[in-house]
């Protein structure tokens, strides 16, 4: 049976380096798919997964037991992943996250379901959709990018996403509308692409 | 349309996430507006498809020489960057007791040398400068300090009387 996380913590903690691999083993790709849902390179996210675990390493003895190991280790994936992007970044404006009137005007009867069919099952079309998803994240802003990571990589809840990005509940809503509106605008050039197409 | 701008944002959220008033004034929306419907069936489409695309990429990569790189950076770090790794903020529970962490140390450091600064000009300024005795006789003796000299009536070496 496999040792569970704080077991694996408490180990580590007295020098066990097998005890630390297991826990690295555990949470490598989940960590790096979360740093490259952020970063958008692989080579970067890369770096940012390894450096995670150096830094998660380094700071094991001040990890208290009573918290989740996974949210310990994904908190510092995401500050990093944030700071890499901040770095990397030129100067450019992110969209503000008010919900306005225009929101409604894309997609009001659902025009990405309807030439890709409305069967949330069909696998063929979700891996079809999957392939486009990287690009479409690559066009939306840093911080819609992680909030839609967080989300859907990572499984946050609203209150999860408040407290770690610092944000109320509200702007949380919000902003994940609007990262998801963007996202299906992107896909839905591809949807509109494939309904001509098929034609 | 007011409405429906106000129950967007609310149309993705899973159970639990929105309070209860939330939660029954959303799905009374629902219920009287076709194109809130029409949103929701989008958003269910594209539900986990981000989640699956990162994992997909994720599994494309190889690992299996990841866990040894890691390790073999905690290794090569200096001691220096391994001290200084341990005030880094994010790796604490709390950010709070991080920069408090780093905090104390600084102005403890701060407060030493404000103390050994002061102290030095503490002991430049008050501290008495060389004295020099010189003897005139038995009647007089002239010290000479840094505020000039200073003349005392009488023998020092031999009081009167002794």
């Amino acid at each position: 049976m496999e040792a569970d996380d704080l077991t694996l913590v408490s180990r580590a903690k007295a020098g066990d380096r097998d005890a630390f691999r297991a826990l690295v083993v555990r949470y490598q790709r989940k960590v790096y798919a979360v740093a490259l849902g952020i970063v958008r390179d692989r080579d970067l996210a890369w770096d940012v997964a390894q450096d995670t675990f150096v830094r998660v390493y380094s700071h094991l003895s001040s990890f208290k037991e009573e918290s989740a190991f996974a949210s310990w280790l994904f908190r510092i994936a995401t500050h990093l992943s944030i700071d890499v992007v901040r770095k990397e970044r030129t100067a450019s404006k992110d969209d503000v996250d008010e919900v306005r009137e225009s929101a409604l005007e894309d997609g009001a009867e659902g025009i990405l379901s309807t030439p890709l069919g409305n069967d949330p099952q069909d696998n063929l079309l979700r891996r079809e959709l999957r392939d486009r998803i990287s690009d479409a994240l690559d066009g939306l802003p840093e911080k819609h990018r992680t909030i839609l990571v967080l989300r859907e990589v990572e499984g946050l809840s609203y209150e999860d996403l408040a407290e770690r990005l610092a944000i109320n509940k509200g702007t949380v809503m919000s902003r994940l509308f609007h990262a998801r509106k963007k996202m299906q605008a992107a896909l839905r050039r591809y949807a509109g692409r494939r309904g001509a197409s098929n034609e | 349309m007011s409405e429906c701008l106000k129950y967007l944002p609310m149309l993705t959220a899973r159970d639990g996430e929105l309070s209860p008033m939330e939660r029954a004034g959303l799905e009374a929306h629902l219920g009287a507006c076709h194109a809130c419907r029409a949103r929701l069936a989008e958003e269910r489409l594209l539900s986990g498809l981000v989640g699956e695309a990162m994992q997909a990429e994720a599994s494309r990569r190889d690992f299996s020489g990841f866990s040894d790189a890691v390790l073999g950076r905690i290794d090569q770090r200096p001691w220096l960057v391994r001290s200084l790794g341990r005030l880094w903020p994010w790796g604490q529970p709390s950010p709070v007791r991080a920069w408090a962490g780093i905090a104390v140390p600084v102005l403890a450091a701060v407060a030493l040398v404000v103390y050994l600064g002061l102290g030095s000009i503490f002991s430049e300024r008050y501290q008495p400068g060389e004295v020099e005795v010189s003897s005139e006789g038995h009647d007089m003796t002239v010290i000479q300090t840094d505020d000039g000299p200073v003349v005392i009536w009488g023998d020092l070496e031999q009081p009167e009387g002794t």
